[in-house]
């Protein structure tokens, strides 16, 4: 669990290393057809987009599809980067948008529909449940969420972005955003008050 | 359902408690910032809110998900697929290039030499991509051949370097040269499995080395 630990924050520090003036400069090489600009973006995004597109779609098998999708129309239209925004958010929202359009292709069920009007999850017995157990339950409450409400959370967690930028990349209201927060907050935080007493 | 909107305390409680989340990352507006930070210094309900935000975000942040645990396992073959698709990639990509390429001579005349070792550079990854497929897993099966060392890294060097400054490079690395050059002139390299990283990272830094990647995934990481 130490590496797993390790890689989420290597990906954070890694984002963080490389600057969106620095971004920015690769999108200007791409657009001259750098195609080693393009290599060095794609190695960049890759860890930050595999996660953010595994964690919405659920379906690792279409990850990487989404994922090269996404990329290609980075080097396909690199002109389609206006600088109005930081280049990840440019990026994330075409991610975003490749992975809702892949889910629509893909209907097979794997998400909880009526998750969050039922009662939390049984109680199981008042026992000390270890790191790893407590693990299980907040993926287990992660998977019940949409997959909108899990783009909100792991933007908001993981890759630390702000909610006006999730709601540039999700092209919705800023109260919609905070609206999905609130809701898969209260999903999460039930699940794991009803499964582990300690936990809250 | 999970759009539908929740009654709360009051509206600056509701702002908090929505805010809350972007608090504990720190990516609040400074008003924001403000606004909540007044909030929480009456409100116990908040305060006790916010010291479960951090252990929720700290739990979140750090969860594995698929990532660690089913795309570790999936890596290996997502690298066999970018080989495999690079062909098809890289056809597509010529013909934005094409087009691109146009206008960047138009504007920078001078620039057309720039233009073609991008071409080359496209050769070269074509030929290294579509190398286990043409000749089927020449490299990766050495493991299993009477060979002494398993190649675990593949380098192209720039065409004009020099013997002397091939075999430094690769004493500086603590490579040992396994199989190449291949059809698109790559060497196929052994690095001590604990020093792939630094070696491939001291190979990038190399003015004579065009490419150097793992060519296995087992132990990139």
């Amino acid at each position: 669990m130490l590496g797993s630990q390790g890689g989420a924050l290597g990906q954070r520090r890694e984002a963080a290393r490389f600057g969106s003036c620095d971004e920015a400069a690769l999108i200007g090489r791409i657009v001259e057809g750098d195609l080693r600009a393009f290599e060095h973006l794609y190695r960049l995004y890759h860890p930050r987009l595999t996660r953010f597109i595994v964690n919405m779609i659920h379906r690792p098998q279409l990850a990487e599809e989404v994922l090269n999708d996404t990329l290609l129309v980075v080097w396909n239209r690199p002109d389609g980067y206006d600088g109005s925004s930081r280049v990840s958010t440019w990026i994330f929202a075409i991610a975003y948008r490749r992975a809702l359009s892949a889910l629509r292709r893909h209907k097979d069920p794997v998400e909880d529909k009526h998750a969050e009007s039922r009662q939390s999850l049984e109680a199981g017995p008042e026992q000390e449940l270890g790191q790893r157990q407590a693990r299980e339950v907040l993926m287990s409450a992660m998977a019940e969420l949409s997959a909108d409400h899990r783009a909100v959370v792991d933007l908001t967690y993981f890759h630390e972005l702000g909610y006006r930028e999730i709601a540039q990349i999700m092209s919705c209201p800023v109260d919609t955003v905070k609206t999905r927060m609130f809701h898969a907050r209260r999903h999460l935080k039930r699940v794991l008050a009803g499964r582990m007493a300690d936990w809250l | 359902m999970m759009g539908r909107i929740v009654e709360l305390h009051g509206d600056r409680h509701q702002e908090a408690q929505s805010l809350l989340p972007w608090y504990v990352t720190g990516q609040l507006d400074p008003s924001d910032q403000a606004q909540v930070e007044a909030h929480l210094l009456e409100c116990p309900e908040c305060q006790a809110e916010l010291k479960t935000e951090h252990r929720l975000k700290s739990e979140l942040a750090d969860l594995p998900f698929e990532i660690e645990h089913g795309w570790t396992r999936l890596r290996g073959r997502l690298d066999e697929r970018r080989a495999d698709t690079a062909p098809g990639v890289l056809t597509w990509l010529g013909a934005a290039r094409r087009d691109v390429g146009r206008r960047w001579r138009a504007a920078a005349p001078g620039l057309g030499w720039a233009l073609a070792a991008a071409q080359i550079v496209v050769f070269l990854l074509v030929g290294v991509s579509t190398l286990p497929s043409s000749q089927p897993a020449r490299y990766r099966t050495l493991g299993a051949a009477p060979a002494p060392a398993t190649g675990n890294v593949v380098v192209i060097f720039r065409p004009d370097t020099s013997e002397a400054d091939l075999r430094a490079t690769l004493k500086a690395s603590h490579a040992r040269l396994v199989d190449g050059p291949t059809a698109a002139d790559a060497y196929v390299l052994h690095v001590p499995a604990g020093e792939r990283l630094s070696a491939l990272a001291r190979l990038r830094e190399k003015a004579d080395i065009e490419l150097a990647e793992p060519i296995d995934a087992g132990d990139s990481r």
